[in-house]
């Protein structure tokens, strides 16, 4: 799968929400709470940000959008006839299908019945649910404005109005909550039955309410061995369930894989629009030269009200960009490689950058000869031509690549 | 310049400050009002050269300039300042220095006071009997208070501040006045220009050019170009190439007269050759004495350099032969450690001097370095009466085969305020020493003398004694003799294997303490890796202590999305060049502390 076709180029688009009801005490996303969010002006920015992206990037109306992703923020928030304008304009400028995976990103506070059926008659096709648990307790915890019973409802909703694509979001390591606890929320989830759900375990952000309770001991997170046993509980659980483990934090249903996902996962070209957003765009050969491009990254400007101001005034809201080098782009095809379940293709490795994946782990001084540091507990493996981690290599993930 | 210079409109000076009381940049103003530093070379802080000696606020090498001032009383004088290294491992360097001069500038912070590293200079220019005065600097700053300031100058040292000199070096205040100042309590030079040659070394170092390069100051005769010279310590006998003196840029000159302060080059191959501190005489018609306090240095303070990537061993051995040829007390030989591999065995003049050598090396030939804890010379004798000098704990022989330990003392002074004389004495006693005299020079100050093995002064003495006395007290030492001490060599193993490099002699009765601490703070230390660290300390066979870190169980991230990407591989990027820092030992990474984890302990 994944082969790019020739003369054809697909992208991801990606649309960012940037504002909540309420921040979360964990969350360290570029997202404001509270004021009264500019939507129109937002929209109208992100559509010329679109235009301006594509023209600069040389993107016509051949290149083909796989998947379209509104993240946040909270755009279940964000009036649904927006969305339906900004996934319009994608598709007045862009290839688009019935294939064409949309995603948008709800919470079960602010997503009713009403706004759901809008959104699907404008095309979304999946929801992705930001439930982050079923137990009230983690819920107060975590800061959450909703229920157990909102998250299941909006569940059953957008079930009703007939996604047959839902995500849904879980938080693993919530402080002072038991294993047990959590074992519940996994099997409610189960038994609601979503095609996709990413576990995360709790990660505490700089700068957030989290890290400074963190910091005045207010609050403890689970020890390493907790850690370890909700990781490997999810696997067990989720798998005996019939979910594919794909990613480190991903599960699906057979071929329910978030495509959005997979495509930054696998070196994909996407196009990220509006506050904080990022884009890539994979090199391409350069003619008359043996060197080789090995893309761009570039983001914009974090703050919403910097973005639109720029946006209107017909300037640039491009942040910082980087140029990626080939250090740089091996680095990231290990790390988001291994990250995947399937792992890396070991051939397709070699020719793209010269030299195995074992070669390159040994030369960033990350295995010692013969992949020994690896192998000291059995973290990684090679089979069918593809290296893979082990669970112990993916709890160990970070000391790998 | 070819002029005959009146030596009584010389006057040579230097400058004793504390650190930060701005005398770098009073000496450029001196440089800048007497015309010598041009706007072009107004870069600040002019007389400190070297990267890290403007970093540090430290001078290392001494640095001289002479400026031509006309004063009021319309004369024009010669004045010669002589910059000091500003640190105790250097003391000896300092006191040549100083002896160059007749007189010196304290420089006092307007607001801060008098503070305790100037003391130790302080006290050596006023041994060495130079005539004082203080300038009181930052008088600008709001919190400038100087009469405060004044009395604390008369009652903590005993100088006169009736005439002291109200400056601010940033705003260009007081410059003259300090100008004048030097011309009148300065004391000119005085000796015969047509006496033999009696000049002092104070520097030296390497030029690529003309080879070694002598900083002197003449007390007697004259020194000419083309003449046949005589360097008294070594005997070695040169003919003048060049003579010069630094403007602060240098200028050559056709000879030096009694009172002047410049360079001589004589085609001398290395800096070993010229001792500071020795004389130079005319091999024609010889002085009958050398001039007074010359020592010898030697190395004390001994210690590995191993680079942490083998590949770097032939870099490091070419920095160290240019390092040498600047400085004669900083002495390397090849060594070969089972942990660390190949790498030398090298001699500082103190802990200071060894951290300068380490960041020199590191930074100005780029290589990535790990030293082994400090450690002294010891003189074992064997059963069978054979002596060895073992500098290198690890080589100490095995315990049966030693008949005696001998381990080298010192005499420790330190000035002191007298309410820290309690804190001083317990910290001294701790540390081995036996006291030898307390005088008090003030009812405020008071110097305290201890003999002391030098082993523990090379450890963190000097930084303990300065948080227990708040900065206030100096010190300064000196080698004594050898003597026997109840001593073993304490072993560290990482997962069961001795490591060679992490051996050190410590006194028995200390033993068990020493290595119970030492393997607490290495669990510190060592970071967690993917499976469990032992650590143990022993002597001999005899296990002491036991510390493990335990394996890494989990490090996940959990999110990784598009906009994480570029974010998330910076950090496993800053993550793995932290781990280039580190020397593997066997399959255990060991952080640069962890060697000298024993800096770090009582």
């Amino acid at each position: 799968m994944n082969v790019p076709r020739l003369n054809s180029k697909t992208i991801g688009l990606y649309l960012h929400i940037p504002y909540c009801r309420k921040k979360c005490p964990y969350c360290s996303f570029a997202s404001t709470a509270g004021g009264l969010f500019p939507e129109k002006e937002y929209t109208e920015s992100l559509k010329l940000e679109l235009e301006k992206v594509l023209k600069n990037e040389r993107l016509d109306k051949d290149t083909k959008v796989e998947s379209i992703y509104f993240g946040g923020g909270t755009p279940s928030l964000f009036t649904p006839s927006l969305i339906g304008e900004l996934i319009d304009t994608a598709r007045s400028l862009l290839t688009t299908s019935a294939e064409t995976e949309i995603t948008l990103e709800i919470n079960p506070d602010s997503a009713t019945k009403e706004g759901l059926r809008e959104l699907k008659g404008y095309g979304v096709n999946r929801l992705s649910i930001g439930l982050q648990s079923l137990n009230n307790q983690e819920l107060k915890t975590l800061g959450r404005l909703h229920t157990a019973d909102q998250a299941t409802g909006a569940f059953k909703d957008a079930r009703d109005l007939g996604f047959t694509n839902i995500g849904v979001d879980i938080i693993s390591g919530v402080p002072q909550s038991s294993v047990s606890e959590f074992a519940e929320t996994l099997d409610k989830v189960i038994e609601l039955g979503p095609e996709h759900i990413s576990v995360y375990g709790l990660t505490i952000e700089d700068k957030t309410p989290f890290a400074r309770a963190m910091d005045n001991g207010s609050l403890i997170l689970p020890d390493e061995e907790t850690e370890r046993e909700l990781f490997l509980m999810t696997i067990e659980r989720l798998e005996a369930a019939d979910f594919e483990h794909y990613e480190i934090s991903n599960f699906a249903r057979p071929s329910r894989q978030s495509r959005h996902n997979t495509r930054y996962w696998s070196g994909g070209d996407y196009i990220g629009l509006g506050a904080s957003a990022h884009s890539f765009i994979k090199g391409r050969a350069l003619e008359n030269t043996t060197d080789r491009d090995f893309g761009r990254r570039w983001w914009n400007v974090t703050d919403a009200a910097d973005y639109i101001r720029l946006m209107e005034a017909n300037s640039s809201s491009i942040s910082d960009e980087e140029r990626i080098t080939k250090q740089q782009v091996i680095s990231e095809a290990i790390m988001l490689g291994l990250r995947q379940t399937r792992g890396i293709d070991e051939r397709a490795f070699k020719e793209a950058f010269q030299g195995s994946v074992q070669e390159h782990l040994v030369q960033k001084g990350l295995l010692n000869e013969a992949g020994n540091l690896a192998s000291v507990k059995n973290l990684i493996y090679s089979s069918n031509g593809r290296l893979r981690l082990t669970k112990e290599g993916m709890l160990l993930s970070n000391e790998i690549y | 310049m070819a002029k005959k210079i009146d030596s009584s409109k010389i006057r040579n000076f230097s400058i004793v400050a504390h650190i930060d009381h701005g005398k770098s940049t009073l000496s450029d103003r001196l440089l800048e009002y007497t015309g010598a530093l041009g706007d072009r070379e107004k870069k600040d802080q002019f007389m400190d050269k070297m990267e890290l000696e403007q970093e540090r606020g430290v001078t290392i090498k001494a640095q001289t300039a002479r400026l031509n001032y006309t004063a009021d009383d319309g004369e024009t004088y010669m004045l010669n300042l002589i910059d000091t290294p500003g640190h105790v491992d250097f003391s000896y360097e300092v006191s040549r220095s100083l002896s160059a001069c007749e007189g010196a500038l304290l420089i006092v912070d307007a607001s801060q006071g008098v503070e305790a590293q100037t003391l130790a200079h302080l006290y050596t220019a006023l041994d060495l009997g130079l005539e004082i005065f203080p300038v009181l600097n930052k008088v600008d700053l709001p919190s400038a208070e100087p009469e405060r300031v004044k009395e604390e100058i008369e009652d903590i040292l005993g100088l006169d501040t009736s005439e002291a000199v109200l400056a601010s070096a940033k705003q260009g205040i007081g410059i003259k006045e300090t100008l004048e100042a030097i011309v009148k309590f300065v004391p000119p030079p005085t000796g015969d220009p047509d006496g033999p040659l009696k000049a002092l070394i104070f520097d030296s170092w390497y030029d690529a050019y003309r080879g070694v390069v002598v900083q002197v100051r003449v007390f007697e005769g004259t020194i000419k170009k083309g003449m046949k010279i005589r360097f008294m310590a070594t005997g070695m006998e040169y003919e003048v190439d060049v003579l010069g003196v630094f403007l602060p840029n240098p200028f050559y000159v056709d000879s030096l007269s009694v009172g002047e302060v410049g360079f001589v080059a004589a085609s001398i191959k290395e800096v070993r050759e010229t001792n500071v501190g020795d004389t130079i005489t005319g091999a024609e018609n010889p002085t009958d004495g050398p001039l007074e306090g010359y020592k010898q240095v030697h190395p004390m303070v001994f210690s590995g350099l191993y680079p942490i990537d083998s590949v770097q061993y032939e870099n490091l051995k070419e920095a160290m032969v240019k390092l040498r040829l600047n400085d004669s007390a900083f002495t390397y030989e090849p060594e070969t450690s089972l942990a660390l591999g190949f790498g030398f065995r090298c001699g500082f003049l103190g802990l200071f001097h060894m951290e300068i050598i380490q960041e020199r090396l590191e930074r100005e030939y780029g290589l990535s370095l790990i030293t082994t804890a400090p450690t002294v010379i010891y003189k074992v004798t064997k059963v069978n009466g054979d002596v060895v000098d073992v500098e290198n704990p690890s080589t100490l022989p095995p315990v049966q085969s030693i008949a005696k330990i001998e381990e080298p003392y010192i005499i420790a002074t330190i000035h002191a305020p007298s309410q820290y004389l309690g804190a001083v004495m317990t910290l001294c006693e701790a540390k081995r020493g036996t006291q030898k005299g307390i005088d008090y020079i003030t009812t405020e100050r008071v110097v305290i003398t201890y003999e002391m093995p030098l082993n523990e002064v090379v450890m963190d003495f000097f930084d303990r004694l300065k948080t227990l006395t708040k900065g206030y007290a100096s010190l300064d030492y000196e080698f004594h003799d050898y003597k026997e001490g109840k001593l073993v060599k304490l072993d560290i193993l990482i997962n069961g294997e001795a490591v060679d490099a992490l051996s050190i002699i410590v006194p028995k009765d200390k033993a068990v303490f020493k290595g119970r601490e030492i393997a607490a703070k290495m669990k510190e230390i060592i970071h967690r890796q993917m499976f469990e660290v032992i650590i143990q300390a022993a002597i001999g066979t005899k296990i002491l202590s036991r510390e493990t870190v335990r394996a890494l169980r989990k490090n996940v991230t959990a999110k990784c999305y598009g906009g994480d990407i570029t974010r998330k591989r910076k950090l496993l990027e800053k993550q793995k060049a932290g781990k280039r820092r580190m020397k593997q030992v066997g399959k255990v990474e060991l952080p640069q502390d962890a060697f000298l984890a024993v800096l770090k302990v009582d």
